[in-house]
């Protein structure tokens, strides 16, 4: 076949460019596929293949091997492969067409075996391979032949290489030759898969012999990369990093088992160097190494590897790198051990045992108890040492079990008899090192990196079986346990062998200790859990003892057993959390928990329902009151239901609940409220908290309350929860904060779910005999707290269909607590919401003239018996007191003089005030305040009256939601007086605001009870219906009569008495609604100005009041009366609004009243801003540079409109 | 009289970030000046030949807003619709005005043309940033009511 022209242009003409090159290159495939074969191509170029210019010789062999590689079917067989080879072969001695050449042997041998009959045989292999010896120095090649020579090498040991060294080529010295001083990271790793194929080979063919005769070459050419230092460099496109080449390595020197006698101690002599990335380089070969070549490679070597490891694990870290050394030695030893144990090799095992760091471990436990730091830091090494083998291998871990547990469970077991007698506190000591100890054993197994087979492998969960047994028996209960073995499930607490230990603090930790390590041992995976049925309840019962012993197993402090019952609970709930074995583990411990509970309560109720321990009754030192035990006994119930909740909460349903509440309601409560103690006093949860505390009862109460069979249970377990709570009361004591919070949250619960009238009649009735308890006994907070506390979250649960009727009394308590409890913030609040809470959902008819006088009683203000009926209201309000107003009333009512009616209210002066008549205080409702006539308490108006008034915010606005207008009008009229008497303080003004904000704010409230015509319809502006609740509109109508005269009076005549006036006020302005705020105009807008000029100077700073009263003031300038009322006296309004306009405590103050300001220019002449325009012109220049943005903006928008 | 650009393509208003999201909850805290800010400033300021605004008519933009707060530098770039455009020197007074009225005195502000925006785009900056001859300008009432109908911003 005719050689295309293409060809010799190839050829010759070498300076094409490649785009050229590569379509001559293809010409030419082109006739090669067509049936030019490549013995013709070779006589077609015969002429320049042996032409004198090198550069054309090599341009043609270049041909020829590229034609090869893009068409192996130009090779028409075996004997043409034979010549090309030979061709190839004979030119690497060719120095221009060596790259040809070498390009050609690469696409030779990498064709070879794939093309069958077309492809080179082993001679022709030799032939390249003999060549590559003779002809080819490869270190002096640069990089981009170093790559084609090696990869050649690579693919002769890869395809040819038994045959090859069947054949007496040297294999070893080619490679040794050709890596020689290897730097080139590319080249490297072709260099580290050569040796690994020779490796590979020398094996395949049994010449190991050969490899251990030129061990020291291969050992130079290894040892000199090791540890592998190497960073890329940046722009490096060859994607090599320090990982892969060291991990080549790794695979380089594991492949080369006859290096072993030199390797290994090249790894351990780096394993003890100073450099951490060494050691963390050796520690990996070590493994590879071993698990590479085995028991009978390594044997000699064993114990150097243990020396090796062992120094570096018992070495003391400086740092959290030395620390990860330290970790990454332990996973080499447990991948060691894993290794070896594949082989039934446990000789790393029993070097471990035999060395001194282990036979010594319990004498060093004995030592770190009297305090040698050393020593301890020992044990708590060698401990992670054994944990990391014991990981390694299920026989690995029964061994060192074996060997090791009988004598730490003696050093673990409670003191020991006739031997030294030590102090008490060394001895707890070394028992809690020794569990500590084990610990760190299981949870290396269960939790060490990378050893996520250890917890789930069964052979190592069937190895510490025997050590859980032997545990189980090491606990304080051991001797009874042992004896007792049928006694599981029988709910008696066996006698317990008390521990000795005097020492208060170590002992709890001892307990601690060794219940975490058999929570750990009970909570394995359950397919591998190392305890079986009966040894996971022998646990369990363990731990409940400790939740349900009143003596406390430890014989310590009770704070102490606090302690340790939470750390009981937590391993109850991480059991229960575990796995499947635990449902049956849960119910019997519920059980148990239950028959405790019994035992608890009728211990409790030897001293009588409601009597009073006395201090000679307490529980002796040391001992657990009963209140205390089922604290324990809840929190432990709750952490167990919240673990197992969730995804198993149908698995919780079919825990014994209904005996749990029963005695809980039965037995538990009454006995509990009769001897519960005060042991720890602090804040508990209001009515209003929505967080639980303490999500025990909760979650049984709520999960329970999904079931229907367990309703009517609850609903006792709700009465008696109440009764506990009002018991607790009537005991003058706190009652334990976690039984409240969990009751008080179980009570929420039942209620809420069943929702029967019995309950919520008797929560009432017991929220009544609770406050009256606490108003018997002082009124102490830590008291009432609680009991209203309860009071409020049943009270606020119930749906008003099932609220009593008559709850006129309960107001009546809990306004009479709210006012008294003075100390008792939380009280007075969480009274205030039941209060508000019943009062929103009684029927208008249920308000009369008793539950007004209680809640007067929450303003220790003289009685007014100045009224103001119904029909004022009408007259001053849009709307009627019962029904939507017509719009013709809205547009033409006005404020006509109010026609006072006496109304028979009899408000019942407190005793501070009682010096005042109700006579002389009727003379002149709206007195001058004066510091003789005032009461004593107005003295004072800190924290408490303003929560006094904050109550009474509630109360006035449940109140005006159920349309009662006798009531709140005294209240309200009281209330005005009070701002007008209230001296200008941060937190009298706070109080006022405070309540005022509570009255009219729009927040959510349930208003679910109110009539249907409560609701004051509108159209708006736009056509859009407007909503707005009547009892808020009442409210405000009132206010405003109330406050109005206040306001006339006040300013002038009082100037002492303004920031509560004028932030009330102010407040006013911001809640009124529209259609009200236009008809109240005349009334209110008059002392704006004033106002805006005296809260500027109110400290602390009102922000939303003077927002409010500002966007009144701007939306008043679009009314002609607003503005004309405005503008009478433009200095006072514009000062006021410059004065704002620098309020530096709020940015949306100062936007707002630039906001203002930027409105006057269009409403107000010329020639009465111009007096203020240099003001002016400072004030903006500065907001111009304010430091918030918004105001900045408005600022701009200011100064325009001012220009 | 023919306009210089009778066909310019008008581009939509943008939605900006609020200031809420801008607007730091600190009351002590500052907000710096930011190229959104000044942008809102400008971008309602009306072309002097055509009923719409210079961010209508991708005059301005925010990207060619810089500013230091710190710094009190500010430099704004603008890009007339045409290059042969005779109310860039107009328009970039109306911009300096604009500035002039609602930035701090503390800011020195440059008006520039956007590189390769107009074909005289050397003169017309150094004008623009020529104090006397910007207050020579300021002091022709016509010219200064020509401004101030551009800074009205565009007719609803």
């Amino acid at each position: 076949m005719e050689l295309p022209l293409e060809a010799s242009q190839f050829v010759l003409d070498g300076q094409a460019n490649p785009g050229t090159l590569a379509y001559r290159l293809q010409k030419v495939a082109e006739a090669a596929r067509s049936g030019l074969s490549l013995l013709d191509l070779v006589r077609n170029l015969r002429d320049y293949l042996i032409a004198e210019e090198g550069e054309t010789r090599a341009r043609a062999t270049l041909l020829l091997a590229k034609v090869l590689e893009e068409v192996p079917s130009s090779l028409t067989g075996q004997t043409d492969a034979s010549h090309v080879a030979a061709f190839f072969a004979a030119r690497l001695s060719d120095w221009p067409s060596f790259a040809a050449a070498i390009h050609g042997c690469e696409t030779l041998l990498r064709q070879a075996g794939q093309t069958s009959g077309r492809s080179i045989a082993t001679a022709d292999a030799k032939v390249i391979a003999t060549a590559f010896t003779d002809e080819v120095e490869v270190p002096g090649l640069a990089v981009a032949l170093r790559q084609p020579a090696l990869r050649v090498l690579q693919l002769l040991l890869e395809k040819f290489g038994t045959s090859l060294l069947k054949e007496g080529v040297n294999l070893i010295g080619m490679v040794i030759a050709a890596t020689d001083a290897e730097k080139d990271p590319r080249c490297l790793m072709l260099a580290f898969s050569c040796f690994k194929l020779l490796g590979t080979v020398y094996a395949g063919a049994g010449c190991q012999s050969h490899l251990q005769e030129a061990s020291d070459d291969l050992f130079d050419f290894v040892a000199c990369y090791f540890p592998l230092t190497f960073t890329p460099p940046p722009d490096a496109a060859h994607n090599i990093t320090r990982e892969s080449m060291a991990s080549e390595l790794e695979a380089t020197i594991a492949a080369l088992p006859s290096l072993a006698e030199h390797v290994i101690p090249l790894l351990l002599e780096k394993l003890a160097s100073s450099v951490r990335q060494s050691r963390a380089d050796s520690l990996s070969a070590v493994k590879i190494c071993v698990a590479a070549w085995g028991i009978e490679v390594l044997d000699p070597q064993l114990s150097a590897v243990w020396r090796g490891l062992r120094n570096v694990l018992l070495s003391h870290p400086d740092c959290d790198e030395d620390q990860e050394v330290v970790v990454k030695a332990g996973e080499c030893l447990r991948d060691c051990v894993t290794s070896l144990a594949g082989q039934d090799n446990l000789e790393l095992v029993d070097l471990a045992l035999e060395d001194s760091s282990c036979q010594s471990l319990p004498m060093r436990i004995q030592e770190a108890a009297s305090g040698d730091s050393e020593a301890a830091f020992h044990v708590s090494s060698a401990a992670f040492m054994l944990g990391m083998m014991c990981a390694g291998s299920g026989g690995a871990c029964s061994r060192i079990c074996q060997h090791l547990v009988p004598s730490l469970a003696a050093l673990a077991r409670s003191p020991s008899s006739g031997g030294q007698q030590w102090p008490s506190e060394q001895l707890n000591h070394q028992r809690l090192l020794t569990i500590q100890c084990l610990q760190t054993v299981v949870r290396c197994i269960k939790t060490s990196p990378g050893s996520e087979h250890a917890a789930t492998d069964p052979s190592v969960a069937e190895a510490l079986s025997p050590f859980c047994s032997r545990m189980l028996q090491v606990g304080a209960h051991e001797d009874s346990t042992e004896s007792d073995e049928n006694s599981i499930g029988s709910g008696h607490r066996p006698t317990a062998s008390k521990a000795d230990s005097t020492s208060e603090g170590v002992g709890s930790q001892v307990a601690t200790a060794h219940i975490k390590l058999m929570s750990s041992l009970a909570s394995f995976p359950f397919d591998s859990a190392p305890l079986d049925m009966m040894g996971l309840l022998r646990a369990a019962r363990q731990l409940s003892l400790h939740v349900t012993d009143p003596q406390g197993i430890t014989g310590d402090a009770a704070s102490d057993q606090e302690g340790v019952s939470a750390a009981a609970a937590q391993g109850l709930a991480s059991m229960a959390g575990a796995g499947k074995s635990s449902t049956l583990m849960l119910a019997w411990v519920v059980e148990q928990f239950v028959s405790s509970l019994r035992q608890c309560s009728h211990s409790c109720s030897k001293n009588g329902p409601g009597s009073q321990q006395t201090s000679a009754e307490e529980p002796p030192a040391g001992t657990r009151s009963s209140s205390q035990q089922a604290s324990a006994i809840l929190r432990a119930l709750g952490a167990m239901a919240t673990e197992a909740a969730g995804p198993r909460s149908s698995e919780l349903r079919q825990l014994p609940l209904e005996p749990l509440l029963g005695t809980l309601a039965g037995d538990v409560i009454p006995a509990c409220s009769t001897g519960a103690r005060s042991q720890r006093p602090g804040p508990t949860g209001t009515a209003a908290k929505t967080q639980t505390p303490d999500g025990s009862a909760m979650v049984l109460a709520e999960e329970a309350a999904g079931a229907e069979k367990t309703q009517k249970l609850l609903q006792q377990v709700a009465s008696d929860l109440m009764a506990f709570a009002l018991q607790e009361s009537q005991a003058a004591r706190t009652m334990h904060d976690v039984i409240l919070q969990a009751l008080a949250w179980a009570a929420h619960a039942a209620s809420f779910s069943c929702g029967q009238p019995s309950v919520v009649e008797q929560a009432a009735s017991t929220i009544m005999q609770a406050v009256d308890g606490c108003r018997s006994a002082g009124y102490s907070s830590k008291h009432a707290e609680p009991a209203v506390a309860v009071a409020g979250c049943v009270v606020a649960a119930c749906p008003p269909s099932v609220l009593p009727g008559d709850c006129r009394e309960l107001v009546q308590q809990l306004t009479a607590l709210a006012v008294h409890v003075d100390q008792a913030s939380l009280a007075s609040q969480a009274a205030n919401v039941a209060a508000a809470s019943i009062l929103a959902k009684l029927p208008p008819g249920a308000i009369d003239s008793t539950v007004s006088a209680a809640l007067a009683q929450l303003l220790p203000a003289q009685p007014s018996t100045v009224p103001v009926d119904d029909s004022s209201i009408s007259s001053a309000s849009p709307m009627e007191t019962d029904g939507v107003p017509s719009p013709a009333q809205v547009d033409t009512s006005s404020a006509a003089p109010r026609a006072p009616t006496a109304v028979p209210l009899a408000i019942q002066p407190l005793p501070s005030s009682a010096d005042s008549t109700p006579q002389d205080q009727a003379a002149d409702p709206l007195q001058s305040y004066t510091p003789q006539a005032a009461p004593a308490c107005f003295h004072d108006f800190t924290g408490i009256k303003a929560q006094q008034l904050h109550c009474l915010g509630w109360v006035l606005r449940a109140l005006a939601m159920r349309g009662a207008q006798s009531m709140y009008q005294p209240l309200l009229r009281q209330y005005a007086q009070l701002l007008r008497q209230l001296p200008s303080e941060p937190g009298a003004v706070g109080a006022a605001a405070g309540m005022l904000e509570t009255c009219f704010s729009s927040q959510g409230f349930d208003h679910r009870s109110m009539p249907g015509r409560g609701l004051h319809l509108t159209l708006g502006p736009s056509n859009h219906v407007q909503g707005r609740l009547l009892w808020q509109q009442r409210l405000l109508t009132v206010v405003l009569d109330e406050l109005h005269p206040v306001l006339q009076a006040g300013p002038g005549s009082q100037p002492q008495a303004g920031g509560a006036l004028w932030a009330a006020y102010a407040r006013l302005m911001g809640a009124l609604p529209d259609a009200l705020a236009a008809r109240e105009q005349p009334r209110l807008l008059p002392f704006l100005p004033t106002c805006l000029l005296r809260l500027a100077d109110a400290v602390p700073a009102d922000a939303p009041s003077l927002v409010a009263l500002l966007n009144s003031c701007a939306a008043s300038f679009h009314s002609p009366t607003g503005l004309a009322l405005l503008t009478s006296e433009p200095g006072t309004l514009i000062s006021g609004l410059m004065q704002l306009a620098a309020f530096r405590p709020a940015a949306s103050v100062r936007s707002a009243a630039l906001h203002a300001l930027a409105l006057l220019p269009g409403h107000v002449s010329w020639e009465a801003l111009h007096s203020s325009k240099a003001a002016m012109a400072a004030l903006l220049r500065n907001a111009l540079d304010d430091i918030k943005r918004p105001v900045r903006q408005q600022a701009a928008v200011t100064k325009l409109a001012w220009t | 009289m023919d306009l210089i650009n009778p066909e310019p393509i008008i581009h939509e208003r943008k939605n900006l970030k609020s200031n809420t999201d801008r607007t730091t909850t600190s009351e002590d805290q500052r907000d710096a000046i930011d190229p959104l800010e000044i942008f809102e400033h400008i971008r309602d300021i009306t072309d002097p030949e055509h009923p719409y605004s210079l961010e209508q008519l991708n005059v301005v933009s925010e990207d060619l807003i810089d500013i230091s707060d710190d710094k009190s530098s500010l430099r704004v770039q603008f890009t007339p619709t045409v290059q042969h455009c005779s109310m860039a020197t107009l328009i970039g007074l109306c911009i300096r005005v604009k500035l002039m009225r609602v930035l701090p005195s503390r800011f020195k502000v440059d008006i520039l043309i956007t590189p390769g925006g107009h074909s005289t785009e050397e003169a017309v900056n150094k004008q623009l940033n020529d104090k006397e001859r910007v207050a020579a300008a300021l002091e022709n009432p016509s010219l200064v009511q020509m401004v101030n109908n551009s800074l009205q911003g565009p007719k609803p």
